[in-house]
């Protein structure tokens, strides 16, 4: 389906794969096409964005803040092995002693665990679906190529509740929609 | 410390499955770590694979990057 996508809309696919690739995600979501998207926008699109307040460092922060929760779940789960009778903190401590200061906390991301993932990241449903929503939000508006303003219809359209609420912090969906419906009408 | 220890016997499942989660959070730490430090100190993933009881295609995919 790629072959309908203007040079944009691709770029926007294939960073939104990096940045799922640099926050060590499993699968490409809705919110890497979000990133991809703000990051090759064309100027009317990004303007409009921005004017919002919806820009890519914006996502990407807020991404890199939600991707990290490690002392808080190590908290959870010292309480939970507490429970069972294992001490979590002392476990940490005495691997620390052996294989140095950030061993433990590093331990999943340094081995290369879970590392296969350096060529292609398979799309989540929702992401595909963002992609398929785009596909139609171009024959709606009877453009022949999707750009990333069909991709970014498609992202409000899709629903994708975290994907949403990134953006809402910024601007109510709706208007948002209705900003690109009006750039893409003022291009037709 | 660990003035808790009964509630191994917990009768809420989201205590018990909580701490079924958190240790196999745990368990993947610690062997990530161990895999580590085993091939730094030459290890083959066979042997590595037999010290964890499973197959050395399963400990190879895992944790090898290098291919």
């Amino acid at each position: 389906m790629f072959e309908r996508f203007s040079r944009n809309a691709r770029v926007s696919v294939v960073l939104a794969q990096e940045e799922a690739r640099e926050l060590d995600a499993e699968e490409i979501r809705p919110e890497h096409l979000l990133v991809g998207v703000l990051q090759s926008a064309g100027r009317d699109l990004s303007s409009v964005l921005g004017g919002y307040g919806v820009t890519a460092d914006v996502i990407r922060n807020r991404l890199a803040e939600a991707d990290s929760p490690g002392d808080e779940s190590f908290d959870d789960d010292a309480d939970a092995l507490k429970s069972i009778g294992i001490d979590l903190r002392a476990v940490r401590d005495s691997v620390a002693r052996t294989f140095g200061a950030d061993a433990f906390d590093n331990a999943l991301r340094k081995s290369g665990r879970r590392r296969r993932r350096r060529g292609h990241i398979p799309f989540t449903k929702p992401a595909k679906k963002v992609l398929e929503l785009s596909l139609r939000e171009a024959l709606a508006h009877k453009d022949n190529t999707i750009g990333c303003e069909h991709i970014m219809l498609g992202i409000l359209r899709g629903g994708d509740k975290f994907t949403l609420g990134l953006i809402a912090e910024h601007v109510g969906t709706s208007v948002l929609r209705g900003a690109i419906v009006g750039l893409l009408d003022k291009a037709a | 410390m660990t003035d808790s220890i009964g509630d191994v016997s917990s009768a809420d499942p989201a205590d018990g499955l909580r701490a079924v989660r958190a240790l196999q959070r745990l368990q993947e730490r610690l062997e990530a770590v161990h895999v580590a430090n085993a091939r730094d100190q030459g290890w083959s993933w066979q042997a590595i694979a037999e010290a964890l009881g499973v197959s050395r295609q399963a400990v190879h995919q895992k944790y090898n990057r290098r291919r």
